[in-house]
């Protein structure tokens, strides 16, 4: 993770960054199949 | 445009000329008539001084050496400003014009009767030694092998550097401004090659105090601008040459690009291709999707096209790309937008059309072979090149990748010559990219929903185009010049930039993806390559063979849980930043103000002054890109 520092008082909210590693890593395990999963185009 | 009122004070004339600057306090201009000098004068603090010791600061280099301007001049001063005649040294007529042009701004023309074209006219500037300069050049260090050979020190301050303003490939956007930490910044107005010293000499000696500028071309004309802070000048700046064009709200999403879309049977993991569409894009979409990735941009580089370099034909190649009208309507239905790679040149029958017509530069480019480069500077070239584009942007063509523009164009020297408008290849070397921008601009039926994306680009072209970094080192010294190339283009008027994440110059290790990632988050562009054709899912272990080509893949993909899952990661933030981003674009485009801010920009403590390892992207966040194993320390 790269340091990043919000202004203080500022509208920007990047949220738990923690946690959205956390979600980013369980994505990322879900391993998406192309074979049985996801579906071709037309 | 104001006149410049003359008052005489202490043996040095007082040309209060700049109006009301920054924040409402005076820009006084000081004149010194012999030795010739100025000094600009903000606030009672002296900014910057047009000086050279017991020499005329303004002077004439040729093969023969300096020539100085010498004597008292004849001085008229009337509402278009001050003008000066003066002798030099060698006996010729040199005519200096001072005029105030904007308020906070004050232009100098200077002009030498009998100028040989292979002089060049001068101007020297006293410094303080503490300050810092950024600006001029994308790229960090000089040299066309520095995609190669990074840079591993210094970089965005200019200080101790000879900058040559000669744009070359690949990290290739140029302006002829640069502004300094103590508020002030020089713009010269011309497209004429240049040789820009700070804190040097042309012998590498160390002149602390001393900046140079020499450049070609019949008149040296450059403007002086003063503000309250280096973010002030720069804004300035953008708006005098025109500020950056407003991208559509989508552009600040996540990119997808890949350097080749080879068509396989298969997609990497073995399952078969029965789609209708290119192998590759397809496995792309549906991987991201699957993922939860965002995409905005697909980015289908060259080859795509039938013929010579997978180009000639500006038809889109069947095998390659089958069915390219139906597939650039699925992508544009899960809302992704096709981008198509572009160059200055044709090729093939169109070459011939080019030639017959007389719409390209009569100068042979000597890459591709074979190839013409279309005339830019003609109206009936850009008609007729701009037809050329028009199926393309009627199959749903949201934008162009505008490559090239920066190599096998004309340098002027070998073989003299013009483009069609009369601009001589030298002069016109560093306009070209600009021309090459405007050209495709004009060919967007609408611009408000269209995109340019160029590699090479001088003053303007940001009005026309957001920019890519070049072609930077697949590795952590290209990571780092792209760290520093972010901050030099936003001092530039390039303020929406994004480069190849991962490179592209070979192929990056897991850990350079991995940082850069992160660092593209923090860009106003992201762009995610690499160049290898790789995905995070089809990874090739670091130092294997990692070759996918029109024969499928030559190693056994990897699927990298942790390049995917720092993908998903920066791409979403990115995403979700996109609201911020546009509204830091507007800004942009309405007062010039870059997104990207290095510190020196905001902060006028001398300790900011080298800093680029850490930046703010936009007001509210200050990021530090690791680029570099063990740089993570951070106070």
């Amino acid at each position: 993770m790269i340091p990043i520092y919000v202004r203080e008082g500022s509208d920007v909210d990047l949220g738990n960054l923690a946690a959205r590693w956390e979600g980013a890593q369980a994505r990322a395990q879900s391993r998406p199949d192309l074979d049985h999963v996801l579906p071709n185009p037309p | 445009m104001m006149g410049i009122a003359t008052r005489v004070g202490g043996g040095i004339l007082v040309l209060a000329c700049l109006g009301a600057g920054a924040a409402g306090r005076p820009i006084d201009v000081s004149l010194q008539l012999v030795p010739f000098g100025l000094e600009l004068v903000h606030g009672g603090r002296s900014l910057v001084a047009l000086a050279d010791g017991t020499r005329s600061a303004l002077f004439l280099n040729g093969w023969a050496g300096r020539v100085n301007l010498v004597g008292l001049p004849h001085m008229v001063e009337d509402e278009d400003g001050t003008r000066l005649t003066y002798r030099t040294s060698d006996g010729r007529t040199a005519r200096v014009e001072l005029r105030s042009v904007e308020e906070g701004a004050l232009q100098v023309r200077f002009f030498v009767e009998g100028k040989a074209r292979w002089e060049r006219l001068g101007v020297a500037l006293r410094v303080t030694p503490e300050e810092g300069f950024y600006g001029l050049t994308e790229r960090p260090v000089q040299g066309i092998l520095h995609e190669f050979f990074p840079l591993r020190d210094g970089g965005l301050n200019l200080r101790g550097q000879e900058v040559w303003l000669y744009v070359l490939p690949t990290h290739a956007l140029y302006s002829p401004f640069f502004v300094s930490s103590r508020g002030w910044g020089l713009h010269v107005e011309s497209s004429w090659p240049g040789i820009y010293r700070f804190g040097r000499d042309g012998r590498r000696r160390a002149t602390p105090t001393q900046v140079t500028i020499e450049c070609e071309g019949p008149e040296l004309v450059f403007r002086v601008l003063a503000g309250e802070t280096p973010l002030e000048v720069v804004e300035r700046y953008s708006r005098t040459v025109g500020t950056t064009v407003l991208p559509p709200e989508w552009a600040f999403g996540p990119w997808r690009w890949r350097d080749e879309v080879w068509n396989l049977p298969a997609f990497y993991d073995g399952t078969p291709n029965t789609s209708m569409f290119n192998s590759m894009v397809v496995e792309d979409v549906l991987m991201m999707d699957a993922l939860g990735i965002p995409c905005s941009v697909y980015v289908l580089d060259r080859p795509w096209a039938g013929g010579s370099m997978g180009y000639g034909d500006l038809a889109f190649d069947p095998e390659r790309l089958p069915n390219a009208p139906e597939m650039i309507a699925w992508l544009s239905e899960r809302g992704i937008r096709s981008f198509l790679w572009l160059g200055p040149w044709v090729l093939d029958a169109l070459r011939d059309e080019a030639k017959r017509l007389g719409h390209h530069v009569r100068k042979r480019v000597p890459f591709p072979p074979r190839a013409a480069l279309v005339d830019f500077t003609s109206s009936a070239a850009v008609a007729w090149w701009q037809g050329l584009l028009a199926p393309l942007l009627d199959l749903g063509i949201a934008g162009f990748k505008l490559d090239r523009g920066d190599e096998d164009v004309p340098d002027g020297i070998l073989l003299c010559g013009a483009y069609a408008d009369g601009t001589s290849y030298r002069e016109g070397h560093n306009a070209f990219p600009l021309w090459f921008a405007r050209a495709a601009h004009g060919a967007l039926p609408s611009p408000g929903n269209a995109l340019l994306f160029v590699r090479a680009g001088w003053v303007g072209t940001s009005s026309y185009a957001v920019a890519w970094g070049g072609d930077p080192a697949s590795n952590a010294w290209g990571l780092r010049n792209s760290v520093v190339a972010l901050q030099r283009a936003a001092a530039m008027n390039v303020p929406i930039w994004g480069s190849d994440t991962g490179g592209y110059t070979g192929r990056p290790s897991r850990e350079v993806l991995g940082r850069w990632l992160g660092f593209s988050a923090f860009c106003p562009l992201m762009e995610v390559g690499p160049t290898a054709n790789l995905a995070p899912w089809s990874w090739a272990p670091d130092g294997a063979r990692a070759r996918v080509d029109a024969r499928g893949y030559a190693f056994a993909p990897v699927y990298d849980e942790e390049l995917v899952a720092m993908w998903i990661f920066y791409a979403r933030l990115h995403d979700e930043l996109r609201p911020y981003t546009y509204a830091q674009a507007v800004t942009a485009h309405e007062r010039g103000t870059p997104i990207v801010r290095p510190l020196a920009f905001v902060y006028p403590d001398p300790e900011y002054v080298d800093v680029w390892e850490t930046y703010l992207f936009g007001p509210d966040l200050l990021v530090r890109p690791g680029w570099q194993r063990s740089r993570f320390h951070f106070t």
